[in-house]
């Protein structure tokens, strides 16, 4: 599900739109993002980690889902 | 006085017996060194005991008393450290065979103040390994839970609560990166803080994650917690995150009193997956607090539910970031559910760890908003702790059937960088009797107000004064 996020009377509000299809984890699309991001994995680990992957993918979606009005900003740390 | 009593004296009223000469430096430190002697076989708390140094430091603080140069209320003090803060000169493992000759040249800032008010360093805490979650075994093995020995203390500071609870110390700096101060607290019955970011400098502290670590202090009395950070807290030039916003005088906030102080009772997302037992106890804590004159605010963080995807990919990108070259060179040293941890962070992408600093903006104006209704949240801490066998399980891929689901009520004070207290507010029925623990926030920077509820509140009931049966005296 998509959300939008905006700031609003001091806090934020959600407004849900239509979801977007995700691709499944597979050894290969691992071994393809691992030479992407330079991190070049073993081929003995990618099976070790695809499970791992497979689980924060679920995670990491839920923050992918999410559509952030275009006057938020990051913020470090401090508050 | 007999060491049985000194070991679980509040440090107040050790320092107090000190200050009045009725209780030497020499007495007090020899007694926590023999404790520690006697349970780190049991226990696992210690990594490192300083016992030479901390001996040595006792008999000058002891000639300094005597002289009438008292240090403030720390002085002659025993404390232990979480082995993840440097300490020059001795040996500072980060509970990692990557770094386990790590001798630093170079002292953190939270050692060196207290240090400098006269405290001693009797020794380094367990931890799991580079302050990265549970499920791994650490360098020397896991710490215990004093309270029930099978079971686990919670980490990441997991030495440091345990050390604590078991009277090893009375004192004790652990860190807290997704609750890993507060955790242990919980599952130790003693009392631990996460300060506000910046608060405390992280100067000689290993980074786990540079915008979600936190430094606290951990003590069985929140006035022995308060005592801590007075010496901690402050601006500090080698940590450009420090804060420069003045100290205030901690002990004022000690008052006893809640009369009119506003406490934030949240929705049921916060008590989701919280057990009836757990409930109950949280639930009894706020009657009490009511009876004694706390106004009781119903209170809604929307979209709390994102704190922990935001903290997992902060957490996990920055470390991987500060890894990578160990990470490279040394990969078969890790702990592997480290390195699993380490090598799946690195496939998060910039993208991702923007769109949860981003979020992170929106749950701390959330918060603000939070706290133009309420004075200090209340939150579940987690429910009672864990049996070890179920903890170290030493993989993220989780079996089946999967693990019954844990409550989310920690991650939310470190991506938003809010102060957070937990203490003691009662146990389970047992067989084991385990402690349970209810957590407080505050705004940024009002420590004070969680001093304020929970000495309150620990002025008014006993769970602090029980002693974990499986390490008597």
């Amino acid at each position: 599900m998509l959300q939008t996020l905006t700031l609003a009377g001091g806090g934020f509000h959600v407004v849900a739109a239509p979801a977007v299809a995700q691709q499944d984890l597979t050894l290969d699309t691992v071994r393809a993002a691992s030479a992407f991001g330079g991190r070049n994995v073993s081929e003995a680990r990618l099976p070790i980690l695809k499970p791992v992957l497979a689980r924060r993918l679920a995670q990491v979606r839920v923050l992918r889902s999410l559509d952030i009005d275009d006057t938020i900003g990051p913020t470090h740390g401090l508050v | 006085m007999a060491s049985s009593e000194i070991l679980f004296q509040s440090a107040t009223e050790l320092a107090r017996l000190m200050r009045t000469r009725q209780l030497s430096p020499v007495e007090v430190v020899r007694a926590y060194l023999d404790r520690i002697e006697a349970l780190n076989p049991k226990v696992n708390a210690f990594i490192t005991v300083t016992a030479g140094q901390a001996m040595e430091q006792a008999r000058r603080a002891e000639k300094e008393i005597a002289a009438g140069r008292n240090r403030g209320p720390l002085h002659g003090l025993p404390y232990a450290v979480k082995d993840i803060v440097a300490t020059k000169g001795i040996r500072t493992t980060n509970g990692s065979k990557v770094t386990s000759d790590w001798i630093p040249a170079h002292e953190s800032t939270v050692t060196a103040r207290l240090n400098r008010a006269g405290a001693i360093l009797v020794g380094k805490l367990n931890l799991l390994e580079f302050a990265m979650g549970s499920g791994q075994r650490g360098l020397v093995g896991p710490a215990r839970n004093p309270w029930d020995l099978d079971h686990s203390p919670s980490g990441s500071s997991s030495g440091s609560g345990a050390a604590v609870a078991a009277g090893m110390t009375p004192l004790s700096i652990g860190s807290d990166s997704g609750g890993s101060i507060r955790g242990p607290a919980k599952s130790c019955g003693v009392v631990g803080l996460k300060p506000t970011y910046g608060r405390v400098s992280l100067f000689g502290v290993t980074t786990l994650s540079w915008t979600l670590d936190h430094v606290g202090p951990m003590a069985r009395t929140v006035a022995d917690v308060a005592h801590l950070l007075q010496v901690m807290a402050g601006p500090d030039p080698q940590d450009t995150n420090a804060a420069a916003a003045p100290v205030p005088d901690y002990s004022r906030a000690l008052t006893g009193h809640v009369k009119g102080l506003r406490i934030g009772v949240p929705d049921s997302y916060f008590f989701k997956n919280v057990q009836p037992e757990t409930e109950t106890a949280l639930r009894r804590a706020l009657t009490l607090l009511k009876e004694m004159g706390a106004l009781m605010v119903d209170v809604t963080v929307r979209h709390a539910e994102l704190a922990s995807p935001a903290s997992a990919v902060i957490l996990g990108s920055e470390c991987a970031a500060f890894h990578e070259k160990r990470l490279r060179e040394n990969a078969e040293l890790f702990d592997p559910l480290v390195r699993e941890r380490l090598e799946a962070s690195g496939f998060y992408s910039a993208t991702d760890y923007i769109k949860a600093l981003r979020v992170r903006t929106m749950l701390i104006e959330e918060m603000r908003r939070v706290f133009a209704t309420c004075d200090v949240p209340m939150l579940p801490a987690g429910n009672a702790a864990p049996k070890l066998t179920d903890e170290i399980v030493g993989t993220d891929v989780p079996p089946d059937p999967p693990p019954p689901p844990r409550p989310d009520t920690l991650n939310l004070a470190n991506v938003t960088g809010i102060p957070s207290i937990v203490l003691p507010c009662g146990f389970t029925a047992g067989p084991p009797v385990l402690p349970l623990g209810i957590q407080f926030c505050a705004k940024a920077f009002d420590e004070a107000a969680l001093f304020r509820v929970a000495h309150s509140y620990q002025a008014a009931t006993n769970w602090h004064t029980r002693r974990p049966p499986q390490v008597p005296v």
